[in-house]
């Protein structure tokens, strides 16, 4: 009968530990550089996705019939309140339109090549999703190749989720604005209150019990109401302006009583995602 | 009975690759399920497998080579961070097919370890991230939240998986 551990085996036992224990520290360091990670983890990384597909796009076929079906049944009350704002919409949108029409022309005429506010999408599948949740983080199809960047940020329909975390040359991973790693957050917002006025932040953290973000470190005398709506400043980072976040939950003084903690209700429902958007901003940042 | 012998031994990566693909799929498209506020369920096909080989083809000798390589893909893949999954899968493999001599083999006590190896990993990954940091979860949140739900789902597969899994795993065998 072989002995359980041998004092040899104990002694290699001991000396991967300390060896992984020594991966893992520099891997967290490599996370929060701006590094790309190296060639031999980027190919191991892109086999990895290609072969994924393999099991992802049937189950992601299977996940959009389930998701048909469920919005099948949903139709009609959804019908009914859709209804309800569409005239609205309709007005909203020619709107906007005219505007984008006008800003472009005035642009033009400045001999402006880009703001803050340009930038060009690119639409991702999702082949997987970290299952154990310490890291909430999703892997997309879409790399380097196709022009991604570390810490460009990612949206869904209705908001943003998150931002790039890795890039390898066929994949890349997004970290969600719901984990608690330090690089997903840190998008700076603008919080737009009903007098028209704009309230600068930068998003500190995630609260989830409450599924709310927490936009920290706010001066200010302008009076934030529930329901404000909040959207990126595209001041810093690969951010442009006005990508929407959410909406105001709620305000509240920090310990000290000198700066607001406005927590923010995230637009985009980050438990449903089959295809994301990252957004490329058109002029580059730092 | 002769002795027996692997036939498509190549097979067996294959699988455990397979499961570890359905777990990302799992995952991704039950989010909406899987994670809440509440609750956490990590769902480990992999897991189940690793323990079905181990205990069907007793054989199958390099099993512990798989889990370093699973392991390895699962640090690279989904988080980044080189050296959790990788020190722990294996570990947890070797153990199991080294206590296996003196275990049952019947699918109670098979469920039975695949529960407390579910335990051990989640339990050391927790430990792992606590120590880096990247989650502030009290241990009591941790078992109630996270570890019990996720051993309950994990169950689930496993009676579920169990008749279908030994019948794919026994085709393997041929007698000599």
């Amino acid at each position: 009968m072989q002995k359980f551990f041998s004092n040899k085996k104990l002694i290699i036992l001991l000396v991967t530990l300390i060896v992984c224990m020594g991966f893992i520290a520099m891997s967290v360091g490599l996370r929060n550089s701006k590094k790309s990670p190296s060639f031999i983890r980027q190919f191991g990384n892109d086999v990895t996705g290609i072969t994924n597909q393999v099991v992802s796009v049937p189950a992601n076929g299977i996940g959009k019939g389930v998701d048909a079906l469920t919005d099948l049944i949903n139709t009609y009350q959804e019908n009914k309140a859709l209804k309800a704002q569409l005239d609205d919409l309709a007005q909203t949108k020619v709107q906007a339109q005219t505007l984008k029409e006008e800003n472009k022309n005035l642009k033009k005429e400045l001999n402006l090549a880009g703001t803050l506010t340009d930038y060009t999408t690119l639409n991702a599948s999702v082949l997987s999703r970290n299952p154990d949740n310490w890291q909430n983080s999703l892997v997309i199809n879409k790399g380097a190749l196709a022009g991604l960047k570390k810490n460009m940020p990612v949206m869904s329909e209705s908001g943003i989720i998150g931002r790039i975390s890795e890039v390898n040359k066929t994949n890349a991973k997004v970290e969600l604005v719901s984990s608690t790693g330090r690089n997903s957050n840190g998008f700076a917002a603008v919080v737009n209150t009903k007098d028209g006025k704009q309230v600068n932040g930068i998003m500190t953290g995630y609260n989830s019990d409450k599924k709310q973000l927490k936009l920290g470190q706010i001066k200010t005398d302008t009076a934030i109401a529930k329901g404000d709506k909040v959207v990126t400043s595209g001041l810093g980072g690969l951010t442009p302006k006005g990508l929407y976040l959410g909406k105001v939950a709620s305000v509240k003084k920090d310990d000290y009583g000198l700066a607001l903690t406005v927590y923010v209700t995230p637009a985009a429902d980050l438990n449903n995602l089959t295809v994301v958007t990252v957004i490329k901003r058109s002029i580059e940042g730092e | 009975m002769g002795t027996f012998r692997l036939k498509h031994r190549y097979l067996i990566p294959i699988y455990l690759l397979v499961a570890f693909y359905l777990d990302g799929a799992i995952s991704s498209l039950g989010e909406q399920w899987l994670y809440t506020p509440d609750h956490t369920l990590i769902s480990r096909l992999f897991m189940l497998m690793f323990i079905m080989v181990a205990f069907v083809l007793p054989e199958e000798t390099n099993l512990s080579w798989y889990a370093v390589g699973i392991g390895l893909l699962y640090d690279l893949y989904y988080t980044g961070m080189i050296g959790m999954y990788l020190f722990v899968l294996p570990l947890i493999i070797y153990i199991v097919r080294y206590l296996k001599q003196y275990i049952p083999d019947s699918p109670f006590f098979i469920g039975l370890v695949d529960v407390i190896c579910l335990t051990l990993l989640e339990a050391s990954i927790y430990i792992m991230n606590r120590l880096v940091n990247l989650t502030s979860m009290t241990p009591v949140d941790f078992i109630s939240n996270v570890l019990a739900p996720t051993i309950a789902l994990n169950l689930v597969f496993f009676i579920f998986l169990y008749l279908p899994l030994k019948k794919l795993l026994l085709k393997l065998k041929s007698e000599r």
